[in-house]
């Protein structure tokens, strides 16, 4: 299988503004490799640096050093503007989705929103089938075309959120806590689309969560993050039933329900 | 009902406008001393509201139905008679430990606010702050008293908030969703103080939580609730292994088990929990139920029955269960 994308010695840090001479290293030599129709899952707890090495990833903020390979080019030292290719192929979705859609904006715009900047349309009279047929792949209806996003429920418009990220027909999604700020009842229904994606579609995901159990559930492969490093990595089956790390032990051990 | 309850709750209904839904729809269980029960539910099924309710703390709620705590009844009490029992009697420890206490105070004023306000020296309410913060575990209390809430990391603040519920020795304590806001390493340790510190004080907790698994670890029954209503009661040890209800069942098969690989989806409930201005007729979870029946769209929602070793509220219960 071929490499989607891989870090080589990724390392980021946050100057303090008010210390310009301390620095917090969020993230520090990481090594990651995703394949192709891979889904991947970073554990750790809050402040370990995985929502950063998302952001890194997708290159919303600039690294300090090393390297992020995305299908054999480096894309690490690219500005914005040369950039741009390569947004349409890594998305991302956000753990709140009721603040990451635009409240301003029906859901049929905020879907075809990528899909005019990025151009996957050859003849833009198809949008409104073509929106309509994402919409529908994520379970949504056409009566909620013309719907803002204050009329949904939370599950809802994480759905909003996925079908925006497929619109453009992505490579590789980067998902930040999907299911933490929703219901347990929708939870399961959230993590059944997002494998169902990666079954039809060979979509390589890299799913980002503190919940142990979805995670063993959704992803081949876990990597444990502490203090923005990664700790332990491998199979969920061995990392799960024999946690080397004391790390991974207590996290494991702080999940219930096994 | 047992006579030692310490809390009773009789058909509570609570709604925020006259002729508006209601929200919390006429709920009944007790509470015995010492024990531990969980209240498990969605966001939106009532479990705060009704808890808050109680205590008088929602001024815009209109509340019927009848509460007694150790034999006083708290809906309708003025605020004097209320003032005695909240904060004294029945503690409350809040979600947020980041809003909960004022930024404004060092901590060591906040613990012992309650103390001084019962008629206790300052001195004796410093020293009883010293020991509190040190019975929940913040270390080196006697330096750490004179700091801010902003100068604790998340788990410690929430220490903190339990240390100030238990400042007056409460014979019942709440906990709303104590852990929701913190990590999942710290919420371990939280969990573990709160159970602690109920045994050696003899004292009952109510835990409202949507975390299955702290109801499985840290409880002796569970209300499960759905849309304003208690659908099960239940033994906790029982209801992960044999739930009464279709709720619970289906709340249980939606969640991955860290022992499962077979790679199969995950079973779930269709559908979203229903808003108090759309509640369905008949029983609330009929539209999303497997099981459902013409007969369970007829009516009102079914009372709870006592059925094996707890109570459910589905008409078809002794069929499926």
């Amino acid at each position: 299988m071929k490499t989607i994308i891989e870090t080589n010695h990724l390392r980021k840090e946050f100057v303090l503004s008010y210390f310009p001479k301390r620095t917090i290293l969020a993230c520090d030599d990481i090594n990651i490799k995703i394949k192709e129709g891979e889904v991947v899952g970073i554990v750790g707890e809050s402040g370990s640096g995985k929502s950063t090495l998302a952001l890194c990833m997708s290159k919303l903020i600039q690294i300090e050093s090393g390297k992020i390979i995305f299908e054999n080019k480096d894309i690490s030292a690219l500005n914005n503007k040369q950039m741009r290719p390569f947004r349409k192929n890594i998305q991302l979705i956000f753990q709140d989705p009721y603040s990451s859609l635009n409240p301003r904006m029906k859901v049929k715009d905020l879907i075809a929103e990528g899909i005019k900047i990025h151009k996957v349309l050859d003849d833009i009279n198809k949008m409104d089938d073509y929106v309509l047929n994402v919409l529908e792949k994520v379970g949504l209806s056409s009566n909620d075309l013309n719907k803002f996003p204050k009329d949904f429920s939370g599950g809802q418009r994480q759905r909003i959120a996925i079908a925006r990220a497929l619109a453009v027909e992505p490579r590789f999604m980067i998902c930040d806590e999907p299911v933490s700020a929703l219901d347990m009842s929708i939870q399961a229904q959230i993590i059944n689309l997002l494998k169902k994606l990666n079954n039809e579609n060979n979509l390589s995901i890299l799913f980002i969560s503190h919940d142990l159990s979805v995670v063993n559930f959704l992803c081949d492969r876990v990597y444990v993050m502490q203090n923005g490093r990664i700790i332990e990595s491998g199979k969920c089956i061995e990392i799960f039933n024999n946690p080397k790390e004391l790390y991974t032990k207590e996290l494991l051990s702080s999940s219930y329900l096994n | 009902m047992i006579k030692n309850n310490i809390l009773n709750l009789e058909s509570i209904s609570v709604r925020f406008s006259p002729h508006g839904p209601d929200v919390v729809d006429d709920i009944s269980f007790g509470l015995e001393k010492g024990e531990i029960v969980g209240i498990a539910g969605e966001s939106g099924s009532g479990k705060t509201v009704s808890m808050l309710s109680i205590l008088g703390l929602l001024p815009q709620a209109i509340v019927k139905g009848s509460v007694k705590f150790n034999g006083t009844e708290l809906i309708g009490a003025k605020n004097s008679i209320l003032n005695k029992i909240r904060g004294k009697r029945i503690g409350l420890i809040l979600q947020n430990p980041f809003t909960a206490l004022d930024p404004m105070l060092n901590i060591g004023n906040q613990i012992s606010e309650g103390l001084i306000a019962d008629g206790c020296s300052m001195d004796k309410a410093k020293i009883q702050a010293i020991n509190l913060l040190n019975e929940v575990g913040v270390p080196s209390p006697s330096q750490r008293i004179r700091d801010y809430p902003h100068q604790f990391s998340g788990g410690m603040r929430q220490r903190i908030v339990i240390a100030i519920a238990l400042s007056q020795n409460p014979e019942l304590l709440i906990a709303d969703e104590p852990t929701t806001a913190l990590d999942v390493r710290i919420q371990k340790q939280v969990m573990e103080l709160i159970k602690r510190q109920c045994i050696n004080r003899g004292m009952s907790l109510i835990l409202i939580t949507h975390d299955l698994g702290l109801i499985s670890n840290y409880t002796d029954r569970v209300l499960m609730m759905y849309a304003g209503k208690i659908v099960e009661d239940s033994p906790s040890q029982k209801i992960f292994k044999d739930p009464l209800h279709p709720y619970s069942k289906g709340l249980l098969d939606c969640l991955p088990k860290l022992n499962d690989y077979n790679n199969d989806f995950l079973t779930t409930i269709s559908g979203n929990p229903p808003q108090p201005n759309e509640f369905p007729s008949g029983c609330r979870f009929h539209p999303r139920c497997n099981y459902s029946k013409i007969d369970c769209q007829k009516d009102g929602h079914p009372p709870l029955i006592k059925y094996k070793w707890g109570r459910s509220g589905c008409i078809r219960v002794s069929e499926l269960f």
